[in-house]
């Protein structure tokens, strides 16, 4: 019907598509984002909340590329935590609760109003193609839309099947339909196409739950805030309440485990283990009495509750059952039922670390149908896909963050390397060799500079950036050249301080290292005012009482570094290094890793293999 | 597809023997041993049994015949399908043999390729290949013992113990991290301490085979010296138990150091005699004396051999001075002659030595030498239970463990946060991977998920 030509299509608006096309849009792309349903623009469909160990810091990340998660959560919001608090700074990290409708709404504005974007209602059936390169998609009502580049986001859209009990329907998540034409098409290209599984908890009506049963968890006063640019948060917040399961939760599960499609055979693939469903945990972890359930409100306007921690697929009278045996949910009522979706994603080994598939030209995908889980991990795949995808458009080289840059980069590098092994990926600090250097405090720092030369952030962001970067590398300079000497007053000073005193002239830099002493103890010693900005002197604090940690760190993968960066020519024939074996040979055959670093970490390429490449590249010259 | 390919060559030592062996190995295996042995079952060649038959060339003609056996993937040696024929022991026909499996479609393999493949096909871990090494070149059968223990994985099954002690305290620190919102994750930093306190104490037990390990692998150097003609040549044959070294009653007959292998007592020993340590105007001497200093400096032990028939001079104690701090036996030798020298005098000027009395002319006291010998070489080692470490790399490797999770305790210890403590354990892992592969991210999160309920 209709031909309009577009720079890059997004498909699908959830948390993937929606950075994705924004990206591009603000990168000047003329964009179209397609939708099944222009209701759901950002709908979170599972539970109510943004950020996390690890998400966090994706947030951060997103938002120092210029992306919109961060300003949405904080601009809607109901309650603000920080995390590990009482560990380092590398690991601590923000957590808010969505008002689910207002984040929802706050998202469909924003791509609305954005001049170079078009937002549509319409269900993608078939990638138009030429050549082996997508041009265009085609809907199910035979609209045609043509594009340099598309980028898929279809999360758990893909042939979803969802499970509750011994019942299964076709839906891409509750209330809404399934793709179904669009993955025979992907498989038929030569995707290969695997299926995952996740699950949801039953929402109860805030009015039958006595929270006083239950304890209650606040915000944090004041609300730490996600993005750079959002304003400071001081709305009231509202609480949730963590209560327990008991035995009679168990024995209920137990009693009717049969019927749980998990554990009947119903579904075979492997749900996520670090977001068990209720059933698993009981079943896999016998031992343990109880476990936590939080009750997390859905929004403001809704009496809905989302009790996180009862994922299930139990048939409803076991659900209702389930419920109602733990304290404070006895009269509790089920407002929708939780359920289990399988849904198909792509191996994300056969993407380049620019999101654009090896094997189809111009096409990109993000998010869940990468096998990642999360609305930050989606919304991280998406701003990369949405940048490369622009860049695409005009022939500029794609932009791949590093694993020592972050976490979006050994997110992505962990996809297209290691794929996602049978179970949905979900990020955690430990995924990141250089933990110490990825903190939600310094994602400004790392990124800054990248969202700015791409126009994703504007001036008057670059330039607060670029000055924290200079009073950072001045007081550093300062610290290291200033001494103070074992004066009457120093000592005097050391000791009402509590530090051991000095022997002769000391500088800064090494009385910071100590760890009863901070930035304005030190400057303070030696009658020095402390700089105003406070985010660039706790960035000097770290960066002298983390160094030797860092440092340490840094040495242990400096010991595969020399692997990172020695290149494999992107023609190398695999089949032609003696020594492989047949395995190793397809394998890396079908990743074709950018760099030895990376065939190091595709599972079953063992170390010796890794060594028999190296050999290779010096014999051939590469490295 | 392109197929692997396939290698061969003689298995047994060159030369005339009873039994030459041509191991064939790749993909190609069983199309070559259908074409150059005839005798197998009419129905499939079946792996792991031996047939006996004729080996033929390409015409069908007979080149000898002998047994076959066809060892298929993965369980053989290689981990591909392996062929070995079983021929005569002569230079000629073995080679013969060779050749027709070259002529079948294999090629000569490179030195150790039949090792290299089943490390790469994941057969053995890299101390497993070390201890092939070490097997073939063992000189004793108490090196064979350990080399053999190692090739069977005590090594590595050690290893692997410690792997997964270092993964379980890695797996506690990221639960702490990474589920801190939830219960149970909390960091029991007494439980963590102590877990990595057990860890250390196995750690420095199994540092401790090392220098038994080393012995046993590497052997010792023995260096036998002392002022001339007090019998150093005479004391080296009786060890040797034959003449090897020109004995006569001229001081400074032997001119050079001359060095014999020997197995003691299960140590392989490299003996070396050397030239009388004086002053002397000869050039030649000079030199022999010079070399017998350098030789000295490189020795395990000495063997300061001094005459009992004639009174301590002032060579003994230049002789006695020149070993330096080594570990060193003083034997006093000639005790068949009427006694000028006793123990009681030696010990009274070389306290810290012990004495031991011989005779090399009627091998009186050579038995305690060799005891002493054996027992100042094991000092300080520990008796091995199996896992010994053999060599320098896997004892550096050991080393670094140790350091990283001395660090990992005090960071524990002193209340540091999860993810510094992290690092350290992260460096220990590493280390200790190093001796036999590579531990990933991904083991440490699957520890997690099995040990703790995550997940809210």
């Amino acid at each position: 019907m209709s031909a309009s030509g577009y720079d890059v299509i997004v498909v699908g608006a959830g948390h993937a598509g929606i950075e994705a096309a924004l990206a591009a849009a603000r990168m000047g792309r003329r964009t179209l984002m397609l939708t099944l349903n222009l209701d759901h623009v950002g709908l979170m469909s599972c539970n109510p909340a943004i950020g996390g160990i690890g998400k966090g810091h994706l947030v951060k990340e997103i938002d120092a590329l210029g992306g919109e998660m961060g300003l949405a959560i904080d601009e809607t919001g109901i309650q603000f935590r920080r995390l590990n608090t009482r560990k380092g700074p590398a690991v601590r990290a923000t957590r808010a609760q969505a008002d689910k409708a207002a984040y929802r709404a706050r998202m469909k504005r924003v791509i609305e109003h954005h001049p170079a974007l078009n937002l549509r209602q319409g269900s993608v059936e078939r990638l138009v193609l030429d050549r082996g390169r997508v041009v265009g998609v085609e809907t199910q009502i035979g609209e045609i839309f043509t594009a340099n580049a598309v980028i898929l986001t279809t999360g758990t859209f893909l042939k979803g099947l969802i499970h509750v009990g011994d019942r299964n329907f076709t839906a891409g998540r509750a209330g809404d339909f399934a793709a179904m034409g669009l993955s025979d098409q992907l498989l038929s290209l030569g995707l290969r196409v695997g299926r995952l599984k996740t699950g949801t908890c039953p929402r109860l009506d805030r009015r039958s739950i006595d929270f006083d049963r239950f304890e209650v968890q606040p915000g944090d006063d004041p609300a730490p805030k996600f993005s750079l640019r959002s304003p400071p948060i001081d709305r009231p917040q509202v609480p949730c309440h963590v209560g327990r399961t008991n035995a009679r939760t168990h024995a209920a599960i137990r009693a009717a485990i049969d019927r749980s499609p998990l554990y009947n055979g119903t579904i075979s693939s492997r749900g996520p283990r670090y977001c068990p469903s209720i059933e698993d945990k009981v079943m896999r972890f016998p031992e343990k009495e109880r476990h936590l359930v939080f009750l997390e409100p859905e929004g403001l306007d809704t009496v809905e509750i989302y009790p996180n921690g009862l994922s299930t697929s139990l048939p409803l009278d076991v659900q209702i059952a389930v419920v109602r045996s733990i304290e404070g949910l006895a009269e509790a009522e089920i407002m929708r039922p939780g359920y289990a979706i399988e849904y198909d994603y792509c191996d994300p080994t056969q993407l380049a670390p620019s999101l654009e598939s090896k094997l189809v030209r111009g096409l990109f995908l993000a998010g869940q149908i990468n096998g990642t889980t999360g609305y930050e991990e989606a919304g991280a795949q998406g701003i990369m896909a949405g940048i490369n995808a622009a860049l695409a458009c005009s022939g500029e080289e794609p932009i791949v963050l590093r694993r020592e840059q972050a976490y979006i980069g050994v997110m992505i590098d962990d996809l297209v390397t290691k794929g996602v092994g049978g179970e949905p990926y979900r990020m955690f600090t430990s995924r990141a060799e250089h933990r110490l250097l990825l903190r939600e405090d310094n994602a400004d720092m790392r990124l800054g500079e990248i969202g700015a030369s791409l126009s994703l952030v504007d001036a008057a962001v670059r330039e607060r950036t670029a000055s924290k970067r200079r009073s950072v590398d001045e007081t550093l300079k300062q610290l290291a050249t200033v001494t103070v000497p074992p004066s009457a007053e120093v000592l005097q000073r050391l000791t009402t301080l509590g530090s051991e005193p000095i022997r002769g002239s000391t500088s800064l830099a090494v009385l910071l290292r100590r760890p009863e002493l901070d930035y304005r103890d030190v400057v303070a010693l030696a009658g020095l005012e402390p700089i105003e900005d406070q985010d660039a002197a706790f960035q000097v604090e770290l960066a002298i009482k983390y160094g030797g940690y860092i440092e340490r760190q840094e040495r242990a993968i400096a010991r595969s570094r020399s692997l990172e960066d020695a290149r494999l020519p992107s023609d190398l024939d695999f089949e032609m290094i003696r020594g492989l074996s047949m395995e190793v040979r397809e394998r890396l055959q079908s990743v074709r890793p950018g760099t030895l670093a990376q065939a190091a970490r595709i599972p079953g390429v063992t170390p010796a293999a890794v060594s028999l490449l190296a050999v290779h590249l010096r014999r051939v010259g590469c490295a | 597809m392109y197929e692997k390919d396939t290698i061969a060559a003689i298995a047994t030592p060159a030369g005339a023997g009873g039994i030459a062996i041509v191991r064939v190995s790749g993909d190609a295996v069983r199309e070559i041993a259908a074409r150059v042995f005839r005798g197998w079952p009419e129905s499939a060649i079946e792996s792991h049994r031996l047939h006996s038959g004729r080996i033929v060339d390409r015409e069908g003609a007979i080149v000898d015949r002998g047994l076959a056996v066809v060892m298929l993937a993965p369980r053989s040696y290689t981990g591909e399908d392996v062929l070995e024929l079983h021929g005569h022991g002569g230079t000629a026909v073995a080679h013969a043999v060779l050749g027709v499996v070259l002529a079948a479609g294999a090629r000569l393999a490179e030195r150790g390729e039949f090792t290299t493949r089943a490390y790469l096909n994941g057969k053995l871990d890299l101390t497993q290949v070390e201890a092939v090494a070490d097997l073939v070149a063992a000189r004793t059968a108490d090196a064979a013992r350990v080399a053999g223990a190692q090739l069977d994985g005590a090594l590595s099954r050690r290893i692997a113990i410690l792997r997964d002690g270092v993964t379980e305290v890695a797996a506690r620190l990221e639960a702490a991290i990474d589920f801190a919102d939830e219960e149970g994750t909390d960091l029991d930093r007494a439980m963590v301490g102590g877990r990595i306190t057990g860890l250390l104490a196995d750690l420095e037990d199994l540092r401790g085979t090392y220098s038994r390990g080393r012995l046993l692998r590497e052997g010792a150097r023995i260096v036998v010296a002392g002022k001339p003609n007090v019998g150093k040549s005479s004391l080296t044959n009786r060890l040797l138990g034959e003449e090897r070294v020109i004995v006569t009653p001229i001081p400074g007959t032997t001119r050079d150091s001359v060095e014999e292998g020997l197995d003691l007592d299960g140590i392989a020993v490299s003996l070396t005699d050397t030239a009388g340590l004086r002053d002397s105007a000869d050039v030649i001497e000079t030199f022999g004396i010079e070399r017998t200093r350098s030789v000295m400096a490189r020795a395990d032990l000495v063997l300061l051999v001094l005459d009992g028939s004639r009174p301590l001079d002032d060579d003994d104690k230049a002789a006695a001075a020149a070993v330096g701090g080594k570990p060193t036996i003083a034997v006093l030798n000639k005790i068949d002659l009427p006694e000028v020298t006793t123990a009681a005098a030696i010990r009274e000027v070389l306290p810290a030595l012990e004495v031991v009395c011989t005779s090399a002319i009627t091998h009186r006291g050579i038995d305690a030498v060799r005891s002493i010998i054996r027992a100042t070489l094991y000092a300080g080692t520990e008796p091995d239970r199996g896992a010994v470490l053999t060599r320098d790399r896997q004892r550096l490797a050991v080393d670094e463990t140790i350091v990283a999770l001395q660090a990992a305790r005090s960071s524990v210890a002193d209340g540091f946060p999860a993810e510094i403590v992290a690092v350290h354990v992260q460096v220990a892992a590493t280390s200790l991977a190093e001796i036999v592969g590579a531990i990933t991210n991904d083991e440490v999160l699957d520890r997690l998920f099995r040990e703790f309920c995550v997940g809210k």
